[in-house]
């Protein structure tokens, strides 16, 4: 039985197919109207092919994660259990460091891509601690926010930053208290950081 | 006929599924028409039509929302307007996945170009929107045999 309606009661389509190419002709007419409205556009008329890519500003979201910022005289600083890391320059680690932590530059020339910061967040995660404390330079912006944010995006729990990064240390820390013990050289926690 | 295609309701409920899609399509269709270089440069923020097609598509698909709504609204056609609201919007649907999963923050650019909605972003909300729409579509396309409209009216003139 035909579709009512279909107007091809006697042409031998049937209503599916009528409806197909209904269908496609409702397309093919669409089509026409545009070319036919660029056509003649006085304003805004398009290329019909674009050859220069179109100037496209996504905003892609930022691989970085939540991270907790601490006080410097905060007692995760010195719980066993706590890698510190320290995300400025060697120069600057070398003249001055947390006892116990560990130096993982932050470039901000040249942030990490995805894969390095993948890679570091295993590194930490291989030092079965169960916390991961970050400080930087402690300026505006804070190289040791950074990181900790990227390493949270990259799949560390737990992390930290230090407010205030270094100079805030420094200032608490005049006589370089000795560490209780470094991560690496204590037994694993129960808790554990946990690498992507 | 299956018992839905045969109840009384079904052509009243078909009619209001009908005015609310052709008339959300005939809304859509209104800025990219006027705005088609606007349009088009919201086609290729999602990234998937290679360049060459994305001022072609942002051409003709406006166009067809327009006759896809006006047939919806005034009941001719029905069926066959339905089927391309269907693809259509599993087309928007594709596109909408993709960009998700690419993770691109932008906003759908359905009603109105990107720049004008910025507090529209994309999300799985609009995923489920388009599936209601494509479902209301599909129930047109598979029980609004004998829709109520003008065609329909036509016919009984004729036939009278």
């Amino acid at each position: 039985m035909n579709e009512p309606g279909s107007m091809v009661e006697n042409k031998g389509i049937t209503p599916n197919r009528r409806v197909l190419l209904d269908a496609c002709l409702i397309v093919v007419f669409g089509a026409l109207c545009g070319i036919c409205s660029n056509l003649f556009r006085s304003a805004e008329r398009i290329e019909w092919v674009q050859h220069k890519p179109y100037d496209i500003v996504v905003p892609c979201p930022e691989p970085v994660g939540r991270a907790t910022a601490i006080a410097p005289n905060h007692a995760k600083l010195l719980e066993f259990t706590t890698l510190v890391m320290d995300a400025r320059s060697p120069e600057e680690f070398a003249e001055w460091h947390l006892p116990g932590a560990i130096n993982v530059p932050f470039d901000w020339l040249g942030p990490p891509v995805q894969a390095e910061v993948e890679q570091l967040a295993k590194r930490v995660a291989a030092s079965h601690s169960a916390q991961l404390v970050v400080y930087g330079d402690g300026d505006n912006p804070d190289s040791g926010r950074e990181w900790a944010r990227l390493l949270a995006g990259g799949g560390i729990r737990n992390i930290a930053y230090v407010e205030g990064g270094a100079p805030a240390l420094r200032k608490l820390r005049p006589n370089l208290p000795q560490p209780v013990t470094t991560p690496s050289a204590t037994p694993s926690s129960s808790t554990t950081l946990t690498a992507p | 006929m299956s018992a839905i295609e045969q109840h009384r309701i079904v052509p009243v409920l078909a009619l209001a599924m009908r005015l609310y899609l052709g008339g959300l399509f005939i809304a859509a269709c209104w800025h990219k028409i006027a705005h088609p270089a606007a349009f088009a440069l919201d086609v290729a923020t999602y990234q998937l039509l290679p360049l060459s097609l994305v001022n072609p598509f942002a051409l003709a698909v406006p166009w067809i929302e327009l006759w896809v709504g006006v047939l919806l609204v005034t009941g001719v056609r029905v069926r066959a307007a339905a089927l391309v609201t269907a693809v259509l919007l599993a087309m928007f649907m594709v596109s909408l996945g993709y960009a998700l999963a690419k993770g691109l923050d932008l906003s759908c650019g359905c009603f109105a170009s990107q720049s004008a909605a910025k507090h529209d972003p994309i999300s799985y909300k609009t995923m489920l929107r388009d599936s209601a729409w494509l479902l209301l579509g599909l129930f047109v396309l598979f029980f609004d045999k004998e829709p109520i409209g003008v065609e329909k009216l036509f016919r009984l003139r004729t036939a009278s």
